[in-house]
């Protein structure tokens, strides 16, 4: 079975290296890696292929992780997204989206991997 | 002239109890002159009013009255200034510990997330019997690298806060050391990639007003060509080119690197406002770059590489502007 394809949207460049280099490791696609939400925005728009999760930052130059969720949210209802951010005061914001998944940096990478699964087999439990 | 108003503005209600004061005398006397003329003299009328002690005493006791109610006033008004300002004062030293508040809960955040997952990342490659080990002491050196940066956030930090506290005394400080000192310090957080400064200028015996906290910026602009160099760039090549603009001194930093975009341009300095809702920055560097030359009387942009103005990618030119009332030259 394939594993899930990821998009991870954060202006912290290293942890885009970092986790994209991870996630390929334990044997994810990384199909896009944008530094802020109008860059993953505007490969959104473009796709062809949907990520099956999107890891989104909160605070981003351009565009931050709570606007760039709602338009994303907007284009595909469906989409699985994990909030990944340093800052816990935007959890209420993001609730308000019906994003469920909210973890705070510093994560664990099983901790982030776990979520990934979450949102994977939720999108499994949809289909059926 | 800035004198002046400053009096006037903070002395306007005596000034206008006073005015009051002598309105009321100047309508009275108009008065008395409209009913008493017809029977006396204008030297008479003058002698009544001016040689007369009851009337001084009137005329002195609407004025008096005018500077008591005026003076009471004024220390009101005064008071609910002082309130006002202390309130004001108040709302920066907040604003400030904000900003202290989410330095430390965003970036320092970002960067124990960074140093977690590569010390995770690492486990995860030893685990493996048939790990690489240069790419073991690749991320090794960039663990290192990220508590580096840590360890420069937090001196970042520090300087911030004697800036804010004003503790920060003006001095003439020598360049050229100066770039020499920041690039073998950002060497030593990059020892892998090798730095290479063309100073395109003799800058020998130039100097200028300000602190050796000016070597900070120096350090943040180096250590971001390094970040954000182009992938597989092996090297860094920063030019270095200072420029006289009458009494006040350019300092250029040209790099070779991945460039910013236009969009981000002044983005990239407005850390200081994240704690504004709706506005973000991200990193700490430039931000406090600009905040140390501020306090010179000093500016920071950046523009494309000069070689291709137009073309975002092609590397960036950090312009640094110490003004000239702040800057003092010394021709060797």
């Amino acid at each position: 079975m394939r594993k899930a394809r990821i998009m991870i949207v954060d202006d912290n460049y290293d942890l885009n290296q970092l986790f994209s280099e991870f996630l390929s490791l334990l044997g994810y696609e990384i199909l896009f890696i944008g530094k802020n939400g109008k860059e993953a925005l505007d490969f959104y728009k473009k796709t062809a292929v949907y990520p099956d999760v999107i890891l989104m930052d909160y605070r981003m130059p351009l565009k931050d992780g709570l606007i760039t969720s709602r338009e994303i949210l907007q284009l595909n209802s469906n989409q699985k997204i994990i909030f990944v951010s340093a800052d816990e005061r935007v959890k209420p914001e993001v609730e308000e989206l019906g994003i469920k998944q909210i973890i705070f940096k510093p994560v664990d990478i099983d901790l982030l991997v776990q979520n990934i699964e979450i949102a994977v087999s939720s999108i499994q439990a949809d289909l059926l | 002239m800035d004198y002046d108003q400053n009096f006037l503005n903070k002395y306007r209600e005596i000034i206008f109890g006073l005015s009051i004061g002598f309105l009321i005398t100047i309508a009275d006397l108009f008065l008395d002159y409209m009913v008493v003329m017809q029977d006396l003299t204008f030297i008479q009328f003058v002698e009544h009013h001016f040689f007369n002690i009851w009337q001084l005493i009137e005329h002195f006791v609407y004025v008096s009255m005018g500077l008591f109610f005026s003076i009471i006033w004024w220390q009101k008004s005064n008071h609910y200034r002082q309130i006002r300002e202390l309130k004001n004062e108040l709302e920066e030293k907040k604003d400030f510990s904000d900003l202290l508040l989410d330095i430390m809960t965003h970036d320092l955040n970002n960067l124990n997330q960074n140093a977690l997952t590569r010390a995770e990342l690492l486990r995860h490659l030893l685990l493996d019997s048939k790990y690489e080990k240069g790419n073991v002491i690749r991320n090794f050196d960039d663990l290192r690298r990220t508590v580096k940066f840590s360890n420069i956030l937090i001196k970042n930090i520090k300087i911030l806060s004697q800036l804010e506290a004003d503790m920060v005394e003006t001095k003439n400080i020598k360049l050229s050391p100066l770039f020499e000192s920041a690039k073998e310090k950002v060497q030593l957080v990059f020892p892998d990639i090798p730095i290479n400064i063309k100073l395109k200028n003799d800058t020998e015996k130039l100097e200028v007003e300000g602190h050796p906290f000016i070597e900070n910026v120096f350090m943040n602009l180096i250590s971001n060509s390094c970040r954000y160099r182009k992938p597989g760039q092996k090297e860094v090549s920063i030019e270095i080119e200072v420029s006289k603009v009458k009494d006040s001194v350019q300092i250029s930093f040209i790099d070779f690197g991945r460039g910013i975009e236009d969009e981000l341009k002044e983005e990239i300095f407005n850390r200081f406002s994240i704690i504004k809702p709706g506005q973000h920055g991200s990193g700490l560097g430039l931000s406090i770059s600009r905040r140390i030359l501020e306090q010179f009387g000093g500016k920071i942009w950046v523009e494309n590489h000069p070689d291709s103005p137009d073309d975002p990618s092609a590397g960036s030119i950090f312009k640094i502007f110490l003004t000239k009332s702040n800057t003092v030259i010394t021709e060797g």
